[in-house]
């Protein structure tokens, strides 16, 4: 596993990148079910 | 219209005469601009060309520093209502930029022969090109100026907002102008020169057309 | 409900897509290269043509293979040793380079089979060229904000609606988050790719002004406080600084030279920009991402205009 990861460090960038998208549209949507809940 | 801009244009300017407010301070301004400028560059020799970035940077801050003034004041003396009584928006913008129009180009024609005759390094190779381009820089500056000066009349904070709302409208003005002065100083080809003359020219219409357009909403409360 | 949690799946499986995808060269960039910088190796995908033949070692022994490229042109791939499932293979994947003595191609490394999904490798660019499927969007974003600012300004100083007057400040702020990521994430690909954070390329000048029409829009507002006045007024300055945009955004950039892709001086800006456009693969991943993008706009711009409704409500019942 670390072997793979050290010959293709693009996949440790897409790691890098999912969990900034995940973060992101997590926070998004907790957001959106607050407003909804103080509609 | 006409006849209410020339009105305007004349209030202004008189009054202007009568306290020399803005004229004193600007002249002092451009004086101890380039008294900085010339201590700062005490020995140095500078190209030309950077010499002409200098000329346009004491240029857009003597105007940024005085062309707020004609629609402030108008606030400031609580005179703003009576002017909407008595003149059409259209006639209103107009004359001020008119009087705007007029201190510009008295401004830069006094820091331009400031220039000239101080720095000697600033040799012009084609004065009629040169002309041309101060001319159009001059109404460049009135005119995309004149509808901002009437916008921040209305803000809190009138002094320091004027330059920061002026300068990313003015910069395709400031970088066509500065280039085609530097042709003018370099002494390169006519041809070179065009397409910024093009521009300088294609701005002052469309930036005249929309503020003539937009100063009825800005003006009546 | 649903559509988020699609938007989310598409995003990440595009953003995953774009950034894994390998980049593979062909024989002009081989060739390219056997001018510019004989040394250096680059990844090239090929398909076998003939299985060719070992070599004995007056020619340098190793296996001689024919192979043809993406674009139908032919040439010779010379391998150490006789590659790995030559009995099945129908491409490779290798880290090559133009060996112009013996007219052929110098294979170092066999990475793999040839993948069916790749993006051109582009000269000067390489790996770094994946940077579009997010720069170029947010600045687009970017862009497409600051038009949408200015539509409801307009509607405003055409129907005096305060609601037309918060869609535009919500539009320019979210503009404005666009704008510093497009700024942030080039800034560093800058100084990774050209050498330097900042060159003020023409496209980097546009931006920058962009950040300060931003700016002073917001100035502009927090100088005023009639609710009336300030929707006014910064309708204005938002339409009279969108006179000025097009230069800087559309004319600018291309009629001087510059660092971007597509300026005035571009002439071998490789196949993202030639003549046949960008490369089809790349301009497919690029433009569904900025349909990621354009829809997580929409979202922002939905939940700002209802927490601004909210506030609204709590601002009429409170005492």
């Amino acid at each position: 596993m670390y072997e793979f990861l050290e010959q293709n460090s693009i996949y440790v960038v897409m790691t890098i990148v999912l969990m900034i998208w995940t973060g992101f549209f997590i926070y998004l949507y907790r957001i959106d079910r607050q407003i909804k809940e103080l509609e | 219209m006409i006849r209410q801009a020339l009105a305007v244009f004349r209030k202004d300017l008189a009054s202007e005469l009568r306290t020399r407010y803005a004229i004193n301070a600007l002249l002092m301004f451009v004086v101890v601009t380039l008294a900085v400028i010339m201590f700062a560059l005490a020995g140095e020799t500078l190209s030309p060309g950077a010499l002409t970035g200098m000329l346009w940077v004491v240029m857009f801050f003597a105007a940024m520093s005085g062309l707020s003034r004609s629609f402030v004041a108008e606030e400031e003396r609580g005179t703003t209502m009576t002017l909407q009584l008595l003149a059409t928006p259209m006639g209103v913008y107009l004359g001020k930029l008119l009087f705007n129009l007029v201190l510009v180009m008295a401004l830069n024609l006094f820091i331009v022969l400031l220039f000239l005759l101080t720095m000697d390094q600033f040799v012009v190779k084609q004065f009629g090109l040169f002309w041309v381009v101060m001319l159009l820089g001059s109404l460049g500056i009135a005119s995309a100026t004149t509808i901002i000066a009437a916008i921040i009349a209305k803000a809190n904070t009138k002094g320091t907002l004027f330059p920061v709302l002026s300068f990313p409208v003015l910069l395709p003005l400031l970088m066509a102008g500065i280039n085609a002065t530097k042709i003018a100083v370099e002494d390169q080809h006519w041809d070179a020169v065009w397409p910024d003359l093009q521009l300088l020219a294609s701005y002052i219409v469309v930036i005249t057309t929309v503020s003539f357009l937009l100063f009825d909403f800005v003006w009546k409360d | 409900m649903w559509w988020k949690i699609l938007l989310f799946f598409w995003i990440a499986v595009l953003s995953s897509i774009g950034i894994v995808t390998p980049i593979a060269g062909d024989l002009g960039s081989l060739g390219m290269y056997a001018q510019m910088d004989a040394e250096k190796i680059i990844p090239v995908k090929f398909t076998v043509v003939d299985k060719g033949k070992v070599l004995t070692s007056k020619d340098g022994g190793g296996w001689l293979l024919r192979g043809r490229d993406a674009y139908g042109r032919e040439a010779d791939f010379h391998f150490p040793e006789r590659p790995d499932n030559l009995d099945r293979a129908e491409g490779y994947f290798v880290s090559a380079r133009y060996d112009s003595e013996h007219h052929r191609v110098e294979v170092h490394e066999v990475r793999g089979d040839a993948p069916a999904f790749s993006f051109p490798f582009i000269p000067g660019l390489e790996e770094r060229a994946k940077i579009i499927f997010f720069h170029v969007p947010m600045a687009w974003m970017t862009v497409i904000a600051f038009l949408v600012s200015m539509w409801y300004g307009i509607r405003y100083l055409r129907k005096k609606d305060m609601e037309d007057d918060y869609r535009s400040a919500a539009s320019a702020g979210l503009g404005l988050l666009f704008c510093i990521l497009a700024t942030t994430t080039g800034s560093l690909w800058a100084k990774f790719n050209w050498g330097s954070f900042w060159n003020w390329d023409p496209r980097e000048t546009s931006i920058f002004v962009l950040l300060l029409i931003y700016g002073a829009y917001f100035a502009l507002r927090s100088a005023i406080e009639i609710e009336e006045k300030r929707a006014t007024l910064s309708a204005v300055y938002s339409i009279i600084a969108a006179v000025t945009v097009p230069f800087f955004i559309f004319i600018m950039p291309r009629i001087m030279p510059g660092l971007h892709p597509g300026s005035a001086d571009d002439a071998n800006a490789g196949p993202v920009l030639s003549s046949g456009g960008m490369d089809a693969a790349m301009r497919m991943v690029l433009y569904s991402m900025l349909g990621g993008f354009l829809a997580l706009y929409i979202w922002l711009m939905r939940i700002r205009m209802r927490l601004h409704r909210i506030q609204l409500k709590r601002a009429e019942t409170a005492p």
